[in-house]
């Protein structure tokens, strides 16, 4: 009782001194078309200078929920501040919120660089300075020398760069980008993938992705969130939502394949293997928690006298992709809860925090 | 808060006036950015007008030639002289008409959410694409003048005819900007508009005193002649040059009013002109941002 009650008390205090800087803090966002709701009550924090993953099936309502916070439609309801003013503050959001699109945007049969300034120009933006921005951000991203021709000549590729480099132009302080590498060949994804890394680390700029990649989505986001009829399923970061799956594999070797039988015996009580298996002489292990599980069978295998660990020749954990977690959130059945990792992983940390504590007493 | 200092150098003076006249002035000069590299948009301009008035107004003229004088039009006017300004007016329906087919393509290809996202106002994204065919409107009808002049139409140029010459024309193109506008904010898509376009701009100029009088139509398309706001800026820029109109004019006796009749026509037409945009930048901004 006495526990419980503290529990609570201690949660408590801890929403108060959450003092986390969040660019976005949206409360049961909600959007209906007419008849259709398109999105569900959807609330996200999304801590200012992150990269922040939005993921979902098409459909799911991840669009409708990209256009109503960079004000293209009116929220049905919710609250919350974005980028410090209020959802329905648009006038003053317009000004710290830009935006790449999933469809091409640039006018083609315009130069490179008249779309840049034009773009400057809704914002206002003095001229020595949009000058001086294009000549720097043009540089990083390899367009100086195509600048001035029209944009038709250029690739996809070189459009989207230029479309990143519009967006950023007018140093907004997040930054949406709806599916910004589909349609490009491997190299010029990966090129846009390290400028997106690259203006989020200098320019502390925060980044809200969208994609149907989930290398892209695993390789650039802190935190992710996954949304399917309306709703987030489930948030978290990489990791987490990986190991939310439950299901980690090691897979060890020996020198001699003849102890692999003595070592599943000594890992027989180990809480966190869910299954353990010998197949062409390695173990292969199915866990709860791979990293975790791994540690612990060393520590076992090294307490053991005839120091099996090093007779161990290689290792390896492997983990469910994004895409396993992507597929198993927003499959055909109907989630009504929201699964929030960090929160469930909160709990377990504090759990065992206390419980470490108990024993020291 | 390491971003603090992100946006200083946007120089906002929000919602002050000078800040809406610069947003208008962006989107203008993108659509005239685009006019200008779009050779081919910038010839079928000119050659339009041409062709009109070299192959209608010649054949007519020829076909008429040989009828008495001021058989056809009071005053004794040739036809070419008739025609020039019906012509300016027809010319400006088709650029008003299609002209807002940029817009639409900006609609469709996602480049007017660069806009709608700006902190920009959205009437002024309107007003910066009116103004873009505004702009046409203008160059036409200076084309057309100067070969109107050419090929024989007597018109004089007296200040007040210049200044009537140019804005019967923008007054019209309010009119059908706004009828425009308000037809895309209904279509799903380009091809729906050019349908919806096509059965209005027919009827639009036949039943106008453009291309011929009025006052010989049948009775009931008579009627619908007097309400067509075209016949406004037709009747109106030919009572300012030539002192004469050929058509009647609702609710009012053309005989008394024939001194105030420009001024009259201009003023319903501007009227109108300012409510059907009034309405189209409405319907076309509420199908955007739902």
């Amino acid at each position: 009782m006495i526990l419980l009650t503290e529990q609570i008390t201690l949660e408590a205090t801890e929403e108060e001194v959450d003092n986390t800087d969040y660019i976005v803090e949206i409360d049961n966002l909600v959007k209906h078309y007419g008849e259709v709701e398109a999105v569900r009550g959807i609330s996200l924090k999304i801590k200012r200078g992150s990269i922040f993953g939005f993921l979902g099936p098409n459909g799911a309502g991840k669009s409708t929920t990209i256009n109503t916070l960079i004000t293209l439609l009116h929220p049905t309801g919710g609250s919350g501040t974005i980028a410090g003013y209020d959802l329905y503050d648009t006038n003053n959001i317009k000004k710290k919120v830009g935006a790449v699109f999933q469809e091409q945007t640039v006018d083609e049969t315009l130069t490179g660089r008249q779309n840049l300034e034009l773009h400057a120009g809704l914002y206002n933006l003095p001229k020595d300075i949009t000058q001086q921005r294009i000549t720097d951000l043009v540089e990083k991203v390899g367009l100086t020398d195509r600048l001035d021709e029209p944009v038709l000549n250029y690739s996809g590729g070189m459009r989207r760069r230029l479309e990143i480099v519009r967006g950023l132009l007018t140093e907004p302080e997040i930054l949406f980008l709806d599916e910004p590498t589909i349609g490009l060949d491997p190299q010029s994804r990966s090129n846009i993938r390290d400028k997106i890394r690259q203006m989020n680390r200098e320019r502390n700029i925060t980044i809200f992705l969208t994609t149907h990649d989930m290398e892209e989505a695993e390789d650039l986001c802190e935190e992710i969130y996954i949304i399917d009829q309306g709703k987030i399923v489930v948030k978290g970061t990489a990791d987490e939502l990986k190991s939310s799956l439950g299901h980690d594999f090691i897979i060890i070797e020996f020198n001699e394949a003849q102890i692999v039988e003595q070592v599943v015996e000594l890992l027989a009580n180990v809480d966190s293997i869910l299954e353990t298996k010998v197949n062409d002489g390695k173990l292969q292990i199915t866990t709860t928690n791979g990293s975790k599980t791994i540690v612990k069978i060393f520590q076992i295998l090294n307490q053991d006298s005839s120091s099996l660990d090093s007779q161990i020749s290689a290792v390896e954990i492997k983990k469910p992709t994004l895409n396993d977690v992507f597929l198993y959130y927003t499959g055909k059945e109907l989630r009504d809860e929201t699964v929030d990792l960090s929160d469930r992983l909160k709990m377990v940390g504090r759990q065992g925090g206390r419980s470490r504590m108990g024993m020291r007493r | 808060m390491a971003t603090v200092q992100a946006n200083q150098n946007l120089n906002y003076s929000d919602e002050s006036i000078m800040h809406y006249f610069h947003s208008v002035g962006v989107v203008y000069k993108r659509q005239l950015l685009r006019l200008w590299t779009s050779k081919s948009r910038l010839i079928s301009m000119l050659i339009m007008p041409l062709m009109w008035l070299l192959i209608i107004g010649q054949s007519f003229n020829n076909l008429l030639g040989s009828a008495p004088a001021g058989a056809f039009f009071p005053g004794g006017i040739d036809y070419i002289t008739f025609m020039t300004p019906g012509i300016l007016i027809m010319v400006t329906m088709f650029t008003s008409l299609f002209g807002v087919i940029s817009l639409f393509y900006d609609r469709d290809s996602g480049y007017l959410k660069n806009y709608l996202i700006a902190p920009i106002s959205n009437t002024a994204i309107i007003m910066g694409y009116a103004l873009g065919i505004y702009t046409q409107v203008l160059l036409q009808v200076a084309i057309i003048l100067v070969i109107g002049l050419a090929i024989g139409a007597s018109l004089t140029l007296s200040l007040v005819n210049l200044l009537a010459i140019f804005l019967f024309p923008i007054a019209s193109t309010f009119f059908l900007s706004g009828l425009a506008i308000t037809l895309a904010s209904r279509a799903p898509n380009v091809e729906v508009f050019q349908a919806m376009i096509m059965p209005i701009s027919l009827p639009l100029m036949f039943l106008s005193p453009i291309l011929y009088p009025t006052k010989n139509l049948p009775n009931y398309f008579e009627w619908i002649a007097r309400i067509n706001p075209l016949t406004f800026g037709v009747e109106g820029l030919r009572a300012t040059l030539f002192g004469n109109s050929f058509a009647s004019l609702p609710l009012i006796n053309v005989d008394i009013f024939v001194n105030n009749i420009a001024i009259f026509n201009f003023l319903m037409l501007f009227v109108i002109g300012l409510f059907f945009l009034w309405i189209g930048s409405r319907a076309f901004l509420r199908s955007l941002i739902k």
